[in-house]
């Protein structure tokens, strides 16, 4: 596919782009992953957006016992071990690191890097109810954002620069969702890792660049005969889903199961919402980045989240979920537990509950599982 | 009638009339708790092990304790509407609810069954175990303490609340876990919502609209939960809440600056906490009624073994601080006591002895700044700074930062405390895990090597600088 | 004898294995190991005996013992009880005293302990939760690779191209290298790879005290060259291994006994 050699083309020189662009007096703004951060306001000071989203390499979690003690998520733990190790570049070249606080993990990680490196760093509150109060806060916090971003760039966020990323931005979701939509009935046209690699893309790549990648994907999609396939439907649903971690989708595709749809707190780009043009586009930033997302499991209560993925599991028609957490995630781990039976009688569904530590002896373990669910799910 | 629960009772400051008039509901309760003449003898040897019974005071507080686990218990036989708090408390809204309504019992049920279950009985297993098959497993590091809120609701021995209020702006676990109750068992439960969105280096400066957000969510849990139950909370009630709350704290306060004036360690802390953590568990008229007195006592009877010159454990023995006691299993402290550490006082006990002098719980946003001042839930480095002043107001030679594995605001901390403030005081600190709920896996023995080792070091360094 | 004897003995009972020193004024007159077996009290008495009779004298001849490591409460002989990190310490300082890093990696835990410029211990971690980074890591693998514990240090030295052994639990990595020794990786880079975990996990629990040289190797651990080369590689610095570093706690448990003694003898 043309499109996808396109994304690793620019996957692969975008380190020497940003090394570049920012010789060129453009900035370049880290920030840890959730979907919190509203890009617009990246774009619109002129700077350029990177999600910090790597995972599963267990030598950066490791690494990370001499900053933290092993509690913490993994995910999180090996952000501290790239933080403080300077082995990702991409680490190395930010000149601000956003971290929309949102549960302690994430936290621990902006703590832990705010004392053992020199990597500037712009915590702002995601609070985890959705109520009045909240929203205003949540707000508060995302213009707090903007004029840090106007300090650090020089560049006003005028009116017209936000309306202009938010329509670029508005695109790249519209083009995920319908891509994901496709998906729905034709879920061989493309499978779970290619689309995931184009959300993991969407989260480096230049953002002009990566809405021609999907516009281009999709017109192709199109364009290609409906092949009926064989295997069961899954939902992969769970914390973070971090560019490296590959092993759960390999697993499952592997088997034979037809991952059609994803829900991930970390990692995929929420893009069931655009970002309405309204009068005020601040307010109008976090009524889509904060009010209609459907939030992750450190939202209290989970009920909303937990009734979308009754709400996918029956639309893309699937025939059992595969919930997949790292280590010490306790609000996934808390939700598993009461979560299948929920499932069960309003859907009629099985659930697969797997966990990581990205240790690289969990792999057989974790194929023996969903080799296991994969084939009770087939009949 | 063999009563073989009496002479616990009376070793835990039972009076006889008391005994007499409440044998039909203590029975009731210890019934439903499971607990047989087997445990009473049990729980009398562990009670004349660990707890200095020496001291009037000392049992009445353990009497407390024990009061309020029957009134817990037997709640919603006996027609309360019953509220359950988290922890780390909202005490101020609950306060205000307690006030405002006698009908309503107030509790955090999972501190009292520590102080009784563990402190009194140490039966706390059961109730771990049965946490742990019903939603919270071991090998994930979560909370203990939640699972024994779980534990204790699968058990049927705590009942089910009319409501919750659950703190959602320090840990993520416990609003989980009430959530995973209220999936179980229906009650509403309450989130009052914040953001640890601070930068390191702050504290002790905050946002205005972190307090305003803080105290608008404050608020919000004292107007639902005044639906949800159907009472008034009227605004005397909150000033009589806070008042009641401010006599608390006051004894406590004295409590502490006792232990603070003098070089011997006249009260464990083992028994320093008991008193401390009635807050923590819950905000009865007894427990603030009563609980100053008793603390008064308490007070007095300290006084006199200052006067004496009578320690708990050697005089020049190095002074250590430690973060947070336990609170389920006294063995612990008394093991770092009983390796020639004087502990005089917790860094949280310094921390909650502060409040109250002038913030009143009366209006959310009041309560939402002492919140923010006081250190840990401003954030990390509030928390790590705290501890650092602590030590060197306390003058301790030591510090031991006893990090709760499965609490993650104060797990992340792990390295992080020990170089700031050894770095900031040059007092050495023992980085040390624990689960400051559940001593099965982090008990004494485990604990026993770097507790001793630290109190030699702190010793050998004493030694040093005085020669 | 009008001179009073200054005879002092250390007994150190680890999980694995007992050890006992007979000390006179600084002078190691004996000393033995045995394994501890079922019986804490029973390997304390049985060997001190062995180090009393190597030295020809009686249990009366001793006039105080210091007994340390997981089971010195067990040992009712002793005047005191001193724990394992401060014993290593001062066994290790009383031979090297320009020591100022001690890794001591037994049977079944590791320390990494920091001494200031007067032998103090300022600072120390331990692992005592998990085989990794403990002897037990090497006798798991001496037994997928059928190879004698003293020989897998000098075989993993010859690897050239050393495996990436990635799971940090002792039971995950016994099963990646059984896959790598069937995917036909030779013995010596299985090993190299082993050690270099190994060494791996101690080296991470030691960073966040810092290492500062003279940095010191002690325990049963402590004769594999494999262990203290790949150390010394990730460290940066030389490792010194004193002459029997078994023993280093039982010496230390000595050394305390002794200056316990002088102390009492100063009193009187």
């Amino acid at each position: 596919m043309k499109a996808r050699d396109m994304l690793s083309a620019h996957l692969k020189n975008r380190l020497t782009n940003l090394s570049q662009a920012k010789k060129e007096g453009r900035k370049i703004i880290g920030y840890t992953p959730g979907g919190y951060l509203p890009e617009e306001l990246v774009l619109a000071s002129g700077a350029i957006p990177i999600c910090l989203i790597r995972g599963g390499d267990h030598s950066m979690v490791e690494l990370a016992g001499a900053y933290i003690c092993r509690w913490i998520d993994t995910f999180c733990r090996a952000q501290i071990g790239y933080g403080v190790s300077g082995e990702d570049p991409y680490y190395n070249i930010i000149d601000l690191l956003i971290v929309p606080v949102t549960d302690n993990h994430i936290r621990a990680v902006s703590d832990v890097l705010q004392y053992n490196t020199n990597i500037d760093i712009f915590p702002f509150g995601v609070p985890h109810t959705k109520d009045n109060f909240t929203l205003k806060y949540y707000l508060h916090g995302i213009n707090r954002l903007k004029n840090r971003l106007e300090e650090l760039t020089g560049v006003e966020i005028t009116d017209s620069r936000l309306r202009d990323a938010i329509k670029l931005c508005n695109r790249e979701r519209e083009l995920l969702r319908e891509i994901s939509l496709i998906r729905k009935s034709q879920p061989s046209l493309i499978s779970s890792k290619d689309f995931v690699a184009l959300n993991h893309g969407s989260l480096i790549a230049d953002k002009k660049v990566m809405v021609e990648i999907l516009e281009s994907t999709l017109k192709d999609l199109k364009k290609q005969a409906v092949v009926s396939v064989d295997g069961p439907r899954v939902l992969l649903t769970g914390s973070t889903l971090a560019l490296g971690d590959d092993k759960v989708i390999d697993i499952t595709e592997d088997s034979g199961g037809l991952i059609v749809i994803e829900e991930f707190a970390e990692g995929i780009r929420p893009y069931w919402e655009m970002v309405k043009l309204n009068s005020n586009l601040m307010e109008a930033l976090a009524d889509c980045y904060f009010t209609r997302r459907i939030p992750p499991a450190w939202f209290r209560p989970g009920k909303e989240r937990l009734d979308f993925l009754i709400k996918l599991s029956k639309d893309f028609n699937v025939s059992g979920v595969i919930w997949y957490q790292l280590m010490y995630r306790e609000s996934y781990k808390t939700e598993s537990y009461y979560f299948p039976d929920i499932l069960k009688s309003e859907a009629g569904l099985p659930m697969l509950t797997v966990e990581s530590d990205y240790d690289a002896g969990e792999v057989g373990p974790l194929r023996t599982r969903i080799e296991t669910f994969i084939e009770t799910i087939r009949r | 009638m063999a009563n073989y629960y009496d002479e616990l009772l009376r070793l835990c400051g039972f009076e006889d009339e008391e005994i007499n008039k409440e044998r039909f509901r203590i029975e009731k309760a210890f019934q439903r708790l499971e607990i047989g003449s087997q445990d009473m003898n049990l729980a009398e040897s562990w009670i004349r092990q660990n707890h200095d019974l020496e001291l009037r005071a000392v049992r009445k507080l353990l009497g407390i304790w024990l009061k309020e686990l029957i009134d817990l218990v037997l709640a919603k036989d006996e027609g309360k509407k019953l509220v359950y708090y988290g922890f780390p408390t909202i005490a101020g809204p609950a306060a205000a609810i307690a006030s405002a309504s006698k009908d309503v019992y107030c509790v955090c049920p999972d501190v009292v069954l520590c102080y009784t279950m563990g402190q009194i009985f140490n039966k706390l297993t059961p109730i771990l175990e049965a946490g742990e098959e019903n939603g919270l497993p071991p090998g994930h590091g979560l909370c203990s303490l939640q699972q024994i809120r779980v534990g204790g609701m699968a058990k049927g021995i705590i009942p089910v609340p009319d409501l919750v209020l659950t703190s959602s702006y320090y840990c993520d676990m416990g609003s989980k876990a009430d959530e995973l109750l209220h999936q179980k068992y229906g009650h509403p439960a309450v989130y009052a919502d914040g953001s640890m969105d601070s930068k390191w280096g702050e504290f002790p400066n905050y946002l205005l609209q972190r307090a305003n957000f803080l105290g608008e969510e404050l608020e919000k849990t004292l107007s639902k939960a005044s639906e949800i139950l159907g009472i008034e909370i009227t605004t005397e009630a909150r000033h009589e809440g806070a008042s009641r709350s401010k006599k608390l704290f006051g004894a406590l306060r004295d409590l502490v600056e006792l232990m603070k004036g003098t070089d011997t360690q006249p009260l464990s802390i083992v028994e320093l906490e008991i008193a401390r953590r009635l807050t923590s568990g819950s905000v009865s008229k007894r427990v603030m009624g009563d609980g100053p007195n008793i603390i008064a006592l308490l007070n007095r009877e300290i006084k006199e073994r200052i006067k004496k010159g009578v320690g708990v454990v050697e005089n020049g023995a190095p002074k250590a601080m430690i973060l947070m006691a336990h609170f389920s299993d006294p063995s612990i402290m008394r093991m770092m006591e009983n390796s020639g550490l004087s502990i005089p006082v917790t860094v949280h006990t310094t921390l909650a002895s502060r409040i109250m002098k002038t913030t009143p719980f009366i209006a959310g946003e009041k309560l939402a700044e002492e919140q923010l001042e006081r250190g840990p839930f401003h954030g990390s480095y509030g928390e790590i700074k705290r501890a650092a002043e602590a030590a060197q107001e306390f003058n301790v030679d030591g510090v031991i930062f006893n990090y709760l594995f499965n609490c993650r605001p104060i797990a992340m901390l792990s390295h992080l405390l020990k170089q700031f403030v050894e770095k900031q005081t040059g007092i050495p600190v023992l980085s040390l895990e624990m689960d400051v709920y559940d001593s099965r896996a982090y008990s004494a023995a485990a604990l026993r090597t770097r507790v001793e080792t630290f109190a030699d070091m702190l010793r050998a360094r004493k030694a040093s600088s005085g020669a | 004898m009008d001179q009073k004897s200054l005879i002092v003995a250390g007994v150190d009972i680890g999980a694995a294995t007992a050890k006992a020193v007979i000390l006179e004024r600084n002078n190691i007159l004996s000393f033995s190991v045995l394994p501890t077996g079922y019986s804490v009290s029973q390997a304390g008495e049985s060997v001190i005996r062995k180090a009393l009779e190597k030295a020809t004298l009686s249990f009366d001849d001793v006039q105080y013992i210091i007994s340390t490591g997981y089971g010195r409460r067990g040992v009712s002989f002793s005047n005191r009880a001193v724990t394992e990190i401060i014993c290593h310490a001062a066994g290790v300082s009383s031979i090297m005293p320009q020591a100022r890093t001690v890794i001591d990696i037994g049977g079944q835990d590791s320390k990494v302990i920091r001494l200031d410029d007067s032998s103090n211990v300022i600072n120390f971690v331990m692992n005592d939760k998990c085989a990794a980074g403990t002897g037990r890591f090497l006798e798991v693998m001496a037994g997928v690779l059928d190879v004698k514990i003293n020989d897998m240090g000098p075989i993993s030295l010859i690897s050239k191209d050393p495996c990436e052994i990635s799971s940090t639990c002792t039971i995950f990595a016994e099963s990646e290298v059984v896959s790598l020794r069937a995917e036909g990786r030779g013995r010596e880079d299985l090993l190299g790879g082993i050690h270099k975990a190994m060494s791996h996990r101690v080296v991470i629990m030691g960073k966040s005290i810092g290492f500062r040289k003279d940095v010191v190797f002690t325990g049963g651990v402590a004769k594999n060259v494999g262990i203290k080369e790949a150390m010394e590689d990730e460290i940066g610095l030389q490792i010194l291994i004193p002459e029997e570093p078994q023993i280093m706690g039982a010496l230390g448990a000595a050394m305390v006994a002794q200056a316990d003694l002088e102390k009492l003898e100063k009193r009187s």
